[in-house]
């Protein structure tokens, strides 16, 4: 009896699906993951609101920004999540409970949500969408307790319902009212009412546009999220899944409303009844199955291996890098730009740059030279790695123009502006930082840095950026970033990171000639050997030279090893030449991570892979 | 009976009310009576200390930097006790109140006006600093001030919009911004004879084209014509308002690596044009349209002359922080398109720097222009100060109001006493506006902060006050209207065809039909 009693309840289902999603995203989707996607910042500040109040649908922004900081943290961001698609089940189940008895109720408020999951379930899915669908429905509860005592009310705090949820929060909430009114609605004036809440969703938004906020009319009715994020990293763009997630509640309550009206009555008299608890236990096993397949289905890892890689790499966690780079299928730039970093960082460059294929050839060492906001962080990553400091702190500020709060880039601006000693504009971006709860003890240490001259010279990283500077001027030129490398070499000679990556370029460009000038520096640096890949390439150049001009490599040493391997490789070559894609296929077994086979098959002025600038779909700007 | 009681009761009630407020003027009313005099100004932020007040100004306020466990203000003007602000606050931040500010100024112009600084220290002492003394002066400043907000960022943008800031206020909003058009690019807002209702801006990317707000039509142009080496860029409206002369330039940029230094933009090739709006015309002379580059025109107040900089050829070899400007000006009637003879008027010979921004005073005795050591776009540059020349006896002079960093674009307002100008001493990223008024004789006064209602407002604020020109009263044309006509296509400008000019000056194209 009592099991049968919780049975019964549907609370226990409820509880059921927050647990079970709970433990989804905890442990699958992981929220500090999405997190690090999104870097979002909330700040206790009186300018920060007002940027969210200038236009509608700012203000409930404002309250999503303020939940998502806590993604920060895997466990509490999994819980806020969690609660909130538990909460849009609810009111779904709410609203279905008030406009019709139906026994399916459960299963039916469970469509909207299942839409939604699947696309949140990807990491460039905007939380403030789940957010503005269940404000949406809030306010449509609202409509519906109150409607026929308040309507002028109701019609009148409409204007402020439209501020709240913006524009396609809006439209979506205006929809769900209009046909509440007219399927569901037993008032006399129906139609009446049915009809204004029609003409103020065109009027409200037409009367903000002209008269109250800098908005454009089609942002005034179809607003949906921040312009920034239709663009890069976050590339949002509005699917399928997306719309049938707003169109699945009109389409229940027309569903609910024929099946009241004409259907069930009829069902009635021909099926055996179940009983409530059977209704419920079916429905919920359902459930279960459904959200089993949609969170499989649409679960991307290669998504989230992709966002773990650029984690490690702000966190320095190069080895784990490395690791869980072999488990990325597909060739991603960034990924490629991030292994080449983790390379240099563990010592490997020059021996194991090829271990990853370097498609994209120099643009995966360097990612700046079609320059844009979305590769502001990796790029300043870079140049910050290089101790190129001017320029990472200028590629910071370029991304701080589009992610103006974001704190990694704010970070970097601190630590940038101290290296430089420009100690007022560094305290400028830590009372800026400050102003969110996440970030005061990081502020704090770099605080007491400004004003103890003792703590900055103990300061490692500063210290050793301080000493890696460039100790002349020179313009920096990110279209050719071999020119940038060989400054900082000049400007200062002990600067291995410049001259690993100097060589890098030359081998990704086959400029053996540069190649060969810089191969004194090797003994500079302190090499016990030359790297693999320089042997490689020292060979290739002594193969495709011609016989009369000797190249003397006699103060090097090629390990007899490297020089089997190249006759190796040379054979097949030679036994398959007319038939080249035989002669790949071989190579590519033995051969794939050296560089004389990214010379002959890789190198893209070979395959002509070319980087291109993303088009956006600005329609719905 | 009851008549008695109710007499009683009013009377108590009475003498609460009368008790209670006799409290509370005590507190903030008469002031602190027992106090230590201090021989020392108190530290406050902004600087408002020393500087001459626009009787039209909205409220100074400030933070007092200055450990106290409560603060007295007392705002006051010379002799006057009967126009007094007290304010009694335990934080150090001080928010004037608006109506008695404004009633304090109007009574007072010309007079002196003190603020008086008691704190109270963690033992109950008051002890009062040194007043601070500054002066109303007579004359009003515009009403208004537009700028453009950016990031500090170089080469990308993203949020971009011109506003416009009510100084005798604190009411900021929108001209026109980018949110409206696509997130392109707008510059260059100018006005003529700092009138809101004539006024330009450049667009850029998306939907481009130079919008021109005339009377309240708004029309969008391309100025740009395959004769001339870009649109219009750097503007100076004639006095008529139906003309305007535009700098046309290849400009380019680059970023230094050392930490000292940050970007230098300067030209490879600039020119000068003039574009009649009402026939649509673009036409220039050989006399400014030269080998060497011509640039930042701007017109006497009589619209006779036309003041411009001028530097050498651009070439590959010479290195580009050695590029200096002078200042020149020609004759030009724009009806007749009948062009002077050219008339240096500073060298950077003579001033050892390059100079660049020169705007004419209204009243035609002035030239405030700045000088770096070279180029002339100054806003990134430390070494760009404000200087002033007279145009009577052609003595130049540096400023008082400039700093160790850097000052840069400058406007005047409508009467010539005042000027606001950009620097960016604040905090060494982001320009910030500064008033200062100017006698009749031509001495400069301190310059100020442009306030905020919360003093604290600059501290965390990540934009730069771009172009900030003084406007006498708020541009009426709506943001609307602009973005219908911004989403148009641009009508195409002509060039005007009798014009023949060397094509080789490296300069203005000339690939006539």
């Amino acid at each position: 009896m009592k099991l049968k009693g919780i049975i019964r309840n549907p609370n226990c289902y409820f509880l059921f699906f927050f647990l079970s999603l709970y433990f989804y995203f905890l442990l699958v989707f992981d929220s500090a993951i999405y997190y690090h996607y999104y870097q979002p910042i909330f700040l206790f500040d009186r300018t920060f609101l007002k940027e969210f109040l200038l236009y509608p649908g700012g203000l409930i922004e404002w309250i999503a920004l303020f939940f998502f900081q806590f993604f920060y943290l895997n466990w509490l961001g999994s819980l806020i999540i969690s609660a909130l698609f538990l909460t849009i089940f609810i009111a779904a189940y709410k609203l279905i409970g008030k406009i019709g008895n139906v026994k399916p109720a459960l299963i039916l408020a469970f469509l909207p949500v299942s839409l939604l999951l699947v696309l949140q379930n990807h990491y460039n899915f905007p939380l403030i969408i789940a957010v503005k669908y269940l404000f949406s429905l809030i306010f449509l509860l609202l409509y519906i307790k109150i409607a026929n005592k308040y309507m002028i009310l109701l019609i009148h705090l409409s204007g402020v319902i439209y501020y709240i949820l913006g524009g396609w929060g809006y439209l979506f909430y205006i929809a769900l009212c209009i046909l509440y009114e007219l399927l569901f609605s037993e008032d006399s004036k129906k139609f009446i009412y049915a009809g204004f809440n029609m003409v103020i969703c065109f009027l409200y938004p037409y009367i903000a546009a002209r008269y109250l906020f800098a908005i454009t009319l089609t942002e005034a009715y179809i607003y949906i999220v921040p312009y920034e994020l239709y663009y890069e990293p976050i590339l949002f763009k509005p699917t399928l899944c997306f719309y049938l997630s707003y169109l699945s509640l009109p389409v229940l309550m027309v569903t609910i409303f024929v099946y009241s009206k004409y259907i069930k009555t009829e069902l009635k008299h021909r099926t055996k009844q179940l009983s409530r608890w059977q209704h419920l236990l079916i429905q919920s096993i359902i459930i279960i199955l459904v959200g089993i397949f949609v969170l499989e289905f649409s679960y991307k890892q290669e998504e989230k291996r992709k966002i773990q890689i650029d984690y490690l790499a702000e966190q320095g966690q190069w080895k784990e890098l490395l690791a869980l780079s072999f488990e990325i299928d597909k060739y991603d730039r960034q990924v490629n730009f991030n292994v080449n970093r983790a390379l240099y960082h563990t010592g490997q460059l020059l021996d194991d740059l090829f271990n990853y294929p370097q498609l994209l050839g120099t643009d995966g060492l360097f990612i700046d030279r079609i320059l844009g906001s979305q590769i502001a962080i990796p790029a300043s990553d870079i140049y910050f790695d290089l101790g190129h400091i001017n320029a990472s702190q200028v590629l910071a500020y370029e991304g701080q123009t589009k992610f103006k709060y974001n704190p990694r880039i704010l970070k970097r601006l601190v630590l940038t502006n101290i290296i430089n000693g420009k100690y007022i504009v560094a305290k400028k971006f830590l009372d800026l930082l400050k102003k969110s709860i996440l970030h005061r003890k990081w502020v704090k240490y770099y605080e007491n840095c400004l004003f103890n001259k003792s703590l900055i010279e103990s300061d490692n990283l500063i210290q050793s950026k301080r000493e890696l500077r460039p100790k002349f001027d020179f313009l920096i030129n990110c279209k050719n970033p071999n020119y940038d490398l060989i400054w900082l070499l000049k400007a200062n000679g002990n600067n291995k990171m410049a001259f690993e990556y100097l060589m890098a370029y030359y081998l990704l460009e086959c400029k053996m000639g540069d190649l060969i000038q810089h191969l004194r520096k090797f003994r500079d640096f302190g090499y016990r050997k030359i790297p693999r890949h320089i042997e490689e390439a020292l060979l290739l150049i002594e193969a495709m030279s011609p016989p009369d001009i000797d190249i003397n490599f006699n103060e090097y040493s090629i390990s007899p090893h490297t020089v089997e391997e190249f006759r190796r490789f040379n054979k097949i070559l030679l036994q398959n030449f007319k038939n080249d894609v035989k002669a790949k296929a071989l190579l590519e077994k033995e051969f794939k991570n050296t560089y004389w086979y990214y010379v002959r098959y890789i190198n893209p002025k070979q395959t002509n892979i070319m980087l291109k600038e993303r088009k956006i779909d600005e329609s719905l700007l | 009976m009851k008549a008695y009681y109710k007499s009683t009761i009013s009377i108590f009630l009475g003498v609460i009310v009368v008790v209670i407020s006799f409290t509370f003027l005590k507190s903030a009313g008469p002031g602190i009576e027992v106090y230590t005099e201090l021989d020392q100004l108190p530290k406050i932020d902004p600087d408002y200390n020393e500087i001459m007040i626009p009787p039209n100004i909205a409220p100074l306020n400030f933070i007092i930097n200055e450990k106290g466990a409560e603060y007295y203000i007392d705002i006051h003007a010379k002799n006057s006790n009967s126009n007094q602000i007290k304010i009694l606050t335990k934080t150090n931040k001080v928010i004037i109140p608006i109506r008695k500010w404004k009633n304090i100024l109007s009574l007072n112009r010309g007079k002196e006006l003190y603020i008086d600084i008691y704190l109270k220290n963690e033992f109950g002492d008051w002890r009062k600093f040194r007043s601070i003394e500054n002066k109303i002066a007579k004359e009003r400043i515009d009403s208004h001030v537009a700028y453009r907000l950016i990031n500090p960022g170089y080469v990308l943008w993203w949020e971009m919009g011109i506003y416009q800031r009510n100084i005798e206020n604190f009411d900021e909003s929108v001209i026109f911004t980018n949110r409206l058009t696509k997130k392109n690019c707008m510059n260059c807002h100018s006005f003529c004879k700092n009138n809101p209702e004539i006024m330009m801006f450049h667009m850029r990317g998306a939907y481009s084209g130079t919008m021109f707000i005339k009377d309240g039509n708004v029309n969008k142009i391309n100025t740009g014509t395959k004769y001339t080496m870009s649109a219009g860029v750097y503007p100076a409206w004639h006095p008529d308002g139906n003309h305007i002369a535009f700098s046309v330039n290849k400009i380019i940029q680059g970023f230094h690596a050392q930490q000292n230094k940050t970007i230098y933009v300067g030209d490879k090739a600039s020119d000068i044009v003039i574009y009649n709006i009402q026939t649509n015309r673009i036409t220039t002379s050989p006399k400014v349209s030269t080998r060497r580059m011509e640039n930042l025109p701007n017109w006497s107040p009589d619209g006779k002359y036309l003041y411009f900089i001028s530097g050498p050829e651009w070439t590959d070899k010479k290195k580009y922080d050695e590029l200096q400007y002078d200042l020149m000006r020609i004759s030009c009637d724009v009806e007749t398109n009948h062009w002077g003879e050219l008339d240096t008027m500073l060298t950077a010979a003579e001033t050892g720097e390059s100079i660049s921004f020169p705007k004419i005073s209204p009243d035609g005795k002035y030239i405030l222009f700045c000088m770096s050591d070279h180029g002339y776009f100054t806003i990134h540059f430390t070494s760009s100060d404000l200087y002033m020349l007279d145009l009577r006896t052609k003595k130049y002079w540096k400023l008082p109001v400039n700093s160790e960093h850097v000052e840069s674009y400058h406007s005047w307002s409508n009467n010539s006493r005042w000027f606001v100008f950009s620097s960016k001493r604040k905090d060494r990223l982001c320009s910030r506006l500064y008033f200062s008024y100017v006698d009749t004789v031509g001495n400069v006064y301190k310059p100020f902060l442009m306030p905020q209602k919360d003093p604290h407002f600059y501290d965390t604020y990540i934009k730069n006050y771009n172009i900030p020109e003084l406007i006498d009263g708020p541009v009426a044309v709506s943001h609307w209207k602009l973005a219908r006509t911004a989403h148009k296509m641009p009508i195409q400008a002509k060039f005007d065809s009798t014009v023949n000019i060397d094509a080789l000056s490296g300069a203005t194209k000339m690939l006539k039909n």
